[in-house]
């Protein structure tokens, strides 16, 4: 096949494989595509780095908690409607030798979205967390659910309810709340290309971009504001922090935290808190069939041929 | 139908995670010292811990000091419990699932062909030559699961007790 009139989004008469020196062209070309960024209008700052040990100094004494979640796919191969998912809420005092680990879980009918109940269980996490005194709150991902936009009412309305609840309770209760994307290919700031990608060039080592309203459209939904912020830490990728509008006029000490807590992350790049509650949350693929093979033992309708076939 | 006693309990699964030689090996989850424990054709004993240090590695950018006050799930860690084979049928393969042996399991790989006799005895003692108290610890519950074989064991316990004084000079 021809790959001269290689385009993303349309259908090759070959395997992946084989359009994969199309697809390298395609994104070198993306990398070096002219664009126009707005980053000028907010500004750029820069973290101080005071000594070698700057970010333990910054963390000292500082309870900071991370939620992630993970799910279990519904069990339908071992005759069982049901999914479940799991959040793990790892909180640590730093330079006190302190932490908590706690987990929430839930089991999951068919008829019933495992995303969305897993993302809901992650807010109610962090939510608990709010109005205890100094906190700082890590969520892993983004706060601008655009792809919801995608889905069906009822299930968008439950997703911006959840926004709803995390933005209010944060800025009620005074309780800084991050919504940590490592990877964002969000386009708030370029007009073309990813904004990452376009300030990577821009940002030097930990510097950031000031707080920016984001105003794509699912955020019309939302009661209040999500602001967000580059933070450069590689020289390949910055990072985007998201957090709530209250959180703008503090955001230099803010984001100091935020680079402090990716520093103590093994890689120096993703959040510590993150990470860990990551670790603890992760349903592996081995335990869903281990569940599975007991959910059979006990259940009278037993396992899929379809699956024991596949396994054979 | 009860749940535990056919699955067990799923928080505490252990795991063999790598063998060390043909009657060493190591396994992963909260054991003791001392502990009995069972594989599909293997019964061991747990002779020392430790915590897996690999996650600890990843973290090497910061002084040790620094990781239990700033990172202190870290040095709590995955415990490793090394066993010592007792009665081998078959060599435990990575991965297998570990139980806690019970009396039943003891009883039975000492009562075989209704003699009583501890095959593994010598080499559990060379293993054990600087704590000789985990074979006089394992000897006394030997005692409670096999109350019949009393007297014959509280002689090889005694023999354990003199090794113990003489190897400290007393």
């Amino acid at each position: 096949m021809d790959f001269e009139d290689f385009e993303v989004g349309k259908v090759m008469d070959a395997k992946i494989f084989d359009s994969m020196p199309s697809f390298l062209e395609f994104i070198k070309g993306m990398e070096s595509f002219e664009h126009e960024i707005e980053v000028e209008k907010a500004g750029i700052a820069r973290i101080e780095l005071k000594g070698k040990d700057w970010y333990l100094n910054v963390l000292n004494g500082k309870r900071v908690t991370g939620v992630d979640g993970s799910q279990l796919r519904h069990l339908r191969e071992f005759g069982i409607p049901f999914g479940a998912v799991q959040v793990a809420r790892f909180s640590v005092v730093h330079g006190e030798r302190d932490y908590s680990l706690e987990f929430k879980s839930k089991w999951v009918g068919l008829e019933y979205d495992l995303d969305f109940e897993r993302f809901n269980l992650e807010m109610d996490a962090l939510i608990e967390e709010m109005g205890k005194r100094d906190r700082y709150l890590f969520y892993d991902g983004s706060f601008v659910l655009s792809f919801i936009s995608q889905l069906r009412r009822d299930l968008r309305g439950v997703y911006v309810d959840s926004i709803n609840r995390i933005l209010e309770r944060s800025e009620e209760t005074c309780t800084p709340v991050f919504g940590f994307v490592e990877r964002s290919y969000a386009r708030d700031i370029s007009d073309f290309i990813y904004d990452a990608l376009a300030l990577r060039d821009t940002l030097n080592l930990f510097e950031y971009t000031k707080p920016l309203p984001c105003k794509r459209e699912i955020t019309k939904e939302y009661r209040r504001k999500v602001y967000f912020s580059y933070l450069s830490l590689n020289k390949l990728f910055p990072v985007r922090v998201e957090f709530p509008k209250w959180m703008v006029d503090e955001i230099d000490r803010f984001i100091e935290l935020v680079a402090a807590e990716c520093m103590l992350g093994s890689t120096r790049n993703y959040p510590y808190v993150l990470e860990r509650a990551h670790k603890y949350a992760v349903v592996r693929e081995v335990e869903r069939e281990t569940i599975g093979r007991i959910f059979s033992k006990f259940s009278s309708v037993g396992t899929s041929f379809k699956w024991i076939s596949k396994k054979m | 139908m009860d749940f535990k006693e056919n699955v067990g309990d799923l928080g505490e699964n252990m795991r063999i995670l790598r063998l060390l030689s043909d009657d060493e090996f190591e396994v992963e989850g909260e054991l003791k010292i001392g502990d009995v424990i069972k594989t599909s054709g293997t019964l061991a004993i747990v002779l020392s811990l430790y915590h897996e240090d690999s996650e600890i590695r990843k973290y090497l950018g910061i002084e040790v000091g620094k990781i239990e006050e700033f990172m202190p799930d870290l040095s709590a860690g995955e415990r490793i419990a090394k066993c010592f084979t007792l009665y081998c049928k078959e060599l435990p393969k990575p991965g297998e699932e570990v139980d806690l042996a019970d009396e039943r399991d003891l009883r039975r790989i000492h009562l075989e062909g209704n003699e009583f006799s501890i095959p593994y005895l010598i080499a559990l003692m060379k293993k054990c030559r600087d704590r000789l108290w985990i074979v006089r610890d394992y000897l006394d519950r030997l005692m409670m699961v096999i109350p019949e074989e009393r007297g014959v064991i509280e002689i090889i316990k005694a023999e354990v007790e003199y090794r113990m004084l003489k190897s400290m000079e007393i």
